[in-house]
């Protein structure tokens, strides 16, 4: 394999086309109409464009991927997450064509990926599943509408009362279907105060399965992860031991290769259910990767070249199972909380990362780009790794302090807040924290009155200056232009 | 002079004078408490502020409406500045006052129309799904604010609507 295909956009575009340049692989990307500019685009060494901005007319167009794969003589491909990352059907297109896909074979893929088939999988392998199936009135209120096909949280309702049913249904199966290109949904029982653990696992083409140290995803709401960790500070060293056994025992019953995740929900009692399993990379690998020293684009690029495991892991100090530290990552949507997380996509005006010790942002968006209206709300990815939890929350809330966007709304202070609280830091949350949070009414933290004053004082100012023309010239330390501005002030 | 700024609810009467010849100095009186800041404009929208010592950046996030976001210590503060001064606002995104007896349901966001859930003549309750708009590939239905009737549906199934387009009017 010598030239990669990435069939994404966005951050997970520039975060695989990053390991390709480092492994000395050419790297094709793609565009729709409205991502002509995007950073993807700007860092690969090819690009071409697949069509106007609907999904479906480009990113989801397995044809026209494909034939810019012949065209540009890529060898491989690499559909990131979301998009058609778990389609079997372009897995397959792939291998017709000659092309080594970077994921797990159409098989596995198909077989976890629908997720009654992956239930059914898990039972067999004697891991607990959540309580579900076709029919609502069996399953019992308050319940989940899921897509078959589904992931991210798209395509999936939760209801209370069965006089809301129809119109739940109705949604997902609308989102299903332009996210996914199949509307078919299920039902599960909705756990009281579950807590979302997963496991990421790497399968190579040897039979091997490696479990790695669990994900804590708690922190969602509406079902879109907010923020990870790993280790999580729930899980007790047997809970570890069991919930890593009951993955492989997944994924050795799937014959998986590549990397993937197992979901499970715990329930207060510290019992585990098997949840789905995502075949493809996930949104907050890095996490795993700060505390593993693994990178797992480049752990599926040689799994899918035909290198063991233990190959791949050879020569990490920490041999990969055993986690280094802590690690949290917050992402940074464009979305407004004080509407309710309604998108809020426009033009970045100002944009500055967190940097320093043990920061790393793993972004798609850079200062003049305008987030299109068109696709996923997610902007970045902020990751700090400490040598332990606490000084991982103090080191993500300094960063998200430093991080600079404006033009657009987005869930830094959100997140700030969250990682910030007492809570938090106490390790007690669970996946309805968010939501409960925003019930008692939306703000993170009491209001300060002499934050206030000093946020009034700084918007006199502001509009005060804007009231004389500065020079451009001159530069913020001028002394003509202090000047200047201590003149407009008489 | 005296600029006029409501934040968190309350009215702040802010006086600021130039606090001498050096030219980053600022004597600003609020409560009849009178300071003097180092201001220190590190481009037009962030400033650098000494206070006795304490520093702080803050980033301002320029809105919609006379609405200023006040960034300071990760933390944003809607600031609404009396008018007269800057308005860096354009008029046409100025907020237009609907008569009392109405209420526009906006789209918060650039997006499309998939489906109205009402019609005209209809009565919803406060916090009723009247519309739902797709962006970024997420469904999100808007509410009603409040009791009424359907008095008007402005936008069609399939409408591409940019932020602020008024989408159904409810009396």
């Amino acid at each position: 394999m010598n030239k990669l295909l990435v069939a994404n956009r966005g951050e997970i575009a520039v975060r695989v086309i990053r390991t390709c340049q480092e492994m000395g692989l050419g790297t094709v990307a793609v565009y729709s109409e409205c991502d002509r500019n995007a950073l993807h685009v700007r860092l690969a060494d090819e690009a071409h464009a697949i069509g106007p901005d609907r999904a479906s007319e480009s990113y989801l167009r397995i044809d026209r991927l494909i034939d810019v794969a012949r065209r540009s003589g890529a060898d491989g491909v690499h559909p990131g997450y979301g998009f058609l990352a778990e389609n079997a059907a372009f897995a397959e297109a792939c291998a017709e064509a000659g092309l080594t896909f970077i994921g797990p074979d159409p098989a596995a893929m198909r077989a976890m990926g629908s997720k009654t088939a992956a239930r059914a999988i898990a039972s067999a392998a004697g891991v607990p599943v959540v309580p579900g199936g076709d029919d609502p009135e069996a399953v019992g209120y308050p319940l989940l509408v899921k897509a078959v096909a589904g992931g991210g949280g798209k395509g999936m309702r939760a209801v209370r009362a069965p006089a809301d049913l129809a119109s739940a249904v109705q949604m997902a199966r609308s989102e299903a279907q332009s996210s996914f290109g199949d509307d078919r949904v299920y039902f599960e029982r909705l756990l009281d105060k579950p807590r979302h653990i997963e496991v990421q696992l790497l399968g190579d083409a040897y039979g091997t399965i490696v479990p790695f140290v669990e994900r804590e995803c708690s922190i969602q709401r509406r079902h879109q992860k907010l923020v990870e960790e790993t280790p999580s500070p729930s899980v007790t060293p047997d809970l570890r031991g069991r919930l890593m056994a009951a993955a492989e025992a997944i994924g050795r019953a799937a014959r998986y290769t590549s990397a993937g995740t197992i979901e499970f929900l715990v329930d207060t009692a510290g019992e585990f259910y098997f949840l789905e399993m995502n075949t493809r990379l996930q949104v907050e690998h890095p996490i795993t990767e700060e505390v593993t020293g693994l990178d797992f684009v480049r752990a599926q690029i040689e799994i899918a070249r035909g290198m063991p495991i233990a190959a791949i892991t050879a020569g990490l100090k920490s041999g990969a199972i055993d986690a280094n530290g802590h690690a949290i990552e917050v992402r940074v949507y464009a979305e407004n909380p004080d509407e309710g997380f309604l998108p809020s996509p426009g033009l970045i005006t100002r944009l500055r990362a967190p940097s320093g010790p043990g920061i790393r942002d793993d972004s798609g968006a850079y200062e003049g780009w305008t987030v299109p209206t068109a696709y996923d709300p997610l902007v970045s990815k902020v990751i700090a790794w400490a040598p332990d939890r606490p000084r991982a929350v103090r080191r993500m809330v300094r960063a998200l302090q430093e991080y600079d966007v404006r033009g657009i709304r987005t869930t830094i202070e959100f997140c700030r807040g969250v990682v910030g609280s007492p809570a938090f830091a106490a390790g007690e949350f669970d996946t309805t924290y968010v939501d409960r949070l925003l019930d008692q009414n939306g703000r993170t933290a009491a209001n300060d009155e002499r934050m206030e004053e000093t946020a009034a004082i700084a918007a006199a100012l502001w509009a005060k200056m804007g009231t004389r023309t500065t020079t451009p010239f001159s530069g913020p330390d001028s002394p003509w232009a202090q000047r200047a501005r201590a003149e407009s002030l008489r | 002079m005296n600029v006029n700024v409501t934040v968190g609810g309350r009215p702040w009467k802010i006086a600021i004078e130039p606090a001498s010849e050096r030219p980053r100095q600022v004597a600003v009186t609020v409560d009849g408490r009178r300071r003097v800041l180092d201001v220190s404009w590190i481009d037009a929208d962030t400033l650098s502020m000494i206070d006795g010592g304490t520093a702080c950046e803050i980033r301002m996030h320029r809105r919609d409406n006379g609405v200023v976001g006040v960034e300071i210590g990760g933390r944003i503060y809607e600031a609404v500045v009396q008018k007269g001064f800057r308005d860096p606002f354009s008029a046409s995104r100025s907020a237009k006052t609907d008569p009392g007896t109405f209420s526009a349901i906006k789209s918060p966001m650039p997006g499309r129309v998939l489906r109205v859930l009402v019609a005209v003549g209809d009565s919803v309750a406060a916090h009723q799904g009247v519309v739902v708009v797709e962006a970024m590939k997420m469904e999100n239905e808007l509410r009603a604010p409040r009791d009424g009737i359907v008095k008007e549906i402005v936008v069609a199934v399939g409408a591409t609507v940019e932020a602020g387009t008024v989408l159904v009017v409810v009396e």
